[in-house]
């Protein structure tokens, strides 16, 4: 097995750095370097979250699924009934369109997704655009940089997030453990293109 | 898991001093104490409720390749983790854990005699109480 | 005046914390084992457990020496450490009729499959306040130990005798009980988790009930029956019962359902002759009861309010009452917290009479010289 279970301390810490991800979208944290170092950082918050409460599914990693299921008793099911959902490469519009996003009396059923973010934030690079955040918690002028095949996922990211206040929550991840949150309530609006220096706009 | 947490823990430390197991052995889930929520099915409409929740000790561990899990009631770390040893011996087939089986079989066989036992005392108060009715003419 | 924040009182809250801890850990009298509760005052712990929805007699005895004897205390105690243990799983539905009982009556019928076992219960005893001497106790004590060694018939109980059929499966035989059995198989309501508002589900109001106050249920059954809220009782209690439940776990290796432990539990039916213009006056129906531990007083009253609630259909608040103020600790929580300082609140309301009377005699001035 490559994963094991957190001790109390070590969920914590995850815990905190995804929920000031939340709080400052876009703004990079970091998840403890010594989990990272152990296991697929990928995998950690999971490994903090969910519990014998929660369903969760990792369709691309079964082994990984499975794991994590052992570890922390979360309950496998299909992608579209799934509370936590984590994808090591960007999901198909379809999947993404189906995810849960909660009702309107309770938004917070909606799904928490765990994605691998591969793309650095700076600097720029022709496979690479600028994104503009907004919304609550927002820094002014923060920007994300992103790959063209994760264009698509924005595009549908938002359309799932257009009947507020029911949505899906993001956490990229990169093999680093480096984590940036993207909220529901977060808006992306396509800035520059490949070339052009990142920065204010 | 419902023997007493001495004998658990006595076996549990001969488990742990045949050299093949503590090289083999990894820990899944170390003894944690948490709960379970305890569900009843109730006779009036048959359906299900929470009657509360009860304190349990539970350990999961692999040795090679057979995984060992243990629910003992209370907190108890150290006989968690000697059942969830015994759990994960029990299913072994290799004859370096020969010794072991043969000590959870009789550990086993002891908790089932003395739960009998102790069963069978307990009716021998109970029995005095039992009403017998004299019908009257 | 403005109004002023109050603060400080640092010193003396450690103080008085101090002051707890001290006069409870040193006394002249012997120490208080955790065993000497668990053994000698069984009944409070099992009441304890059960106000505070959490089987560990271990823990419950902790709770009570902590305590100095204060029960309600002693659930908060227990419910705030429950509250940092993880939820590792959820039991196998145990069905009730596994139960082994260790007493068992039924008011109801006098023959029943498997007969009447008194058992060990004080309501058979004679209320005298014991005067005996302690020494004269102690020696008694002696020579019962004595007599106990001495036990020589050791049968097993006969299963029919140690898990009777119920007195309500009797019924049904006799097609004398309402028949409520469901076939659908809903999810039980979670009430560590949601608070249960009216109308919940039967399992919410079982669940709440089941580590309901026992003073507060046998009040609201009181109330009930003595009909200030026009209901007409007629019960009859059925099996009256302090028994053991397993507790079953699947394992999840193997997928075998495994007994982790036995649990102790009162369980009671209680009967219902029914009489209302639209019922079925040809049967019986039923209520359950179900409690941990062994406290007869309130799976009685709650299976009396389990078919009252049933009855009452929503018509009145009984339904409401049950949920949401029979637990002791958010009740007496509430009470309690008017011991916080209202300061603040009781001289905004001293500045409003203030505020009012000047306002009247202002009025009353202008009104004169008009």
């Amino acid at each position: 097995m490559q994963l094991t279970t957190l001790t109390s301390k070590e969920s914590t810490l995850v815990f905190r750095a995804l929920l000031s991800a939340f709080a400052f979208p876009g703004r990079v944290l970091q998840l403890p370097l010594d989990l990272v170092s152990r296991m697929p950082a990928l995998c950690l918050p999971m490994l903090a979250l969910t519990d014998i409460e929660t369903t969760m599914c990792a369709p691309d990693q079964p082994e990984l699924q499975a794991e994590i299921a052992t570890i922390t008793g979360a309950r496998t099911v299909a992608s579209r009934d799934a509370q936590f959902v984590m994808h090591d490469a960007m999901p198909t519009d379809e999947t993404t369109l189906n995810l849960h996003r909660g009702t309107t009396y309770q938004p917070e059923l909606g799904c928490r997704l765990v994605l691998a973010w591969n793309v650095p934030t700076l600097p720029a690079s022709p496979d690479s655009t600028q994104v503009k955040l907004s919304g609550p918690g927002v820094v002014n002028g923060t920007t994300l940089a992103v790959s063209s095949a994760s264009a698509a996922f924005l595009a549908a990211r938002s359309v799932a997030n257009s009947r507020p206040p029911m949505g899906i929550d993001c956490w990229l991840v990169s093999a680093t453990g480096e984590v940036i949150g993207l909220p529901r309530t977060t808006h992306i609006a396509a800035m520059s293109f490949a070339g052009s220096a990142p920065g204010k706009n | 898991m419902q023997a007493t947490p001495d004998r658990l823990i006595e076996v549990g430390e001969l488990c742990a001093a045949n050299p093949k197991l503590s090289a083999a052995l990894s820990i899944i889930h170390p003894p944690t104490v948490g709960l379970v929520m305890m569900q009843v099915r109730e006779p009036v409409c048959r359906e299900r409720f929470y009657l509360g929740e009860v304190v349990v000790t539970r350990c999961e561990v692999l040795i090679d390749t057979h995984r060992g899990w243990a629910m003992v009631s209370g907190e108890d770390k150290e006989a968690a983790l000697a059942a969830a040893l015994c759990d994960a011996i029990s299913r072994t087939h290799e004859p370096e854990y020969l010794l072991l089986r043969e000590s959870i079989s009789r550990l086993c066989d002891e908790t089932t005699e003395r739960i009998d036992s102790s069963t069978r005392r307990e009716w021998s108060d109970l029995a005095p109480t039992r009403v017998n009715f004299e019908e009257f003419e | 005046m403005g109004y002023v924040s109050a603060r400080g009182g640092l010193d003396a809250i450690r103080a008085a914390e101090k002051l707890v801890r001290t006069k409870r850990l040193v006394s002249d009298s012997n120490w208080l084992e955790e065993e000497q509760i668990l053994d000698k005052l069984r009944l409070l712990v099992d009441r304890v457990m059960g106000e505070a929805g959490l089987w560990e007699p271990q823990l419950a005895s902790k709770a009570i020496r902590q305590s100095e004897g204060d029960a309600t205390e002693a659930v908060h105690l227990l419910r705030a450490y429950r509250s940092t243990l993880p939820r590792l799983a959820y039991s196998e539905a145990t069905d009730v009729n596994s139960a082994q009982v260790m007493r068992r009556i039924v008011p109801a019928f006098q023959r029943v499959p498997g007969n009447q076992l008194l058992g060990r219960s004080v309501d058979y005893t004679a209320r005298f306040l014991e005067r005996t001497a302690d020494a004269d106790a102690r020696e008694e004590a002696e020579k019962l130990r004595g007599a106990e060694r001495e036990i020589v018939e050791e049968k097993s109980p006969p299963s029919e005798e140690i898990s009777p059929r119920r007195l309500i499966d009797l019924l049904r035989d006799m097609d004398m009980l309402i028949d409520r059995r469901r076939t659908d198989d809903p999810e039980p309501f979670d009430i560590t988790r949601t608070p249960a508002r009216p109308p919940a589900p039967r399992s919410a109001l079982l669940s709440s009930m089941s580590r309901a106050d026992t003073g507060a249920l046998v009040n609201q059954w009181y109330r009930n029956i003595l009909g200030p809220d026009g209901y007409l009782h007629e019960v009859t209690l059925g099996e009256v019962r302090h028994a053991t439940l397993p507790l079953n776990v699947r394992h999840p290796v193997t997928g075998d359902v495994v007994t982790v432990t036995h649990i102790r539990v009162s369980e009671v039916e209680a009967i219902e002759d029914l009489e209302g213009i639209d019922e079925d006056r040809t049967r019986f129906d039923v209520g359950y009861g179900l409690c941990f531990g062994h406290n007869e007083r309130k799976a009685i009253a709650m299976a009396n309010l389990d078919i009252a609630c049933h009855r009452d259909a929503g018509n009145t608040q009984l339904e409401q009452s049950l949920l949401l103020t029979t637990d002791a600790l958010d009740s007496a929580g509430f009470l309690e917290h008017l011991k916080l300082p209202h300061y603040v609140t009781f001289r905004s309301m001293i500045e409003r009479k203030l505020a009012v009377r000047k306002m009247r005699s202002n009025e009353a001035r202008t009104n004169d010289g008009a």
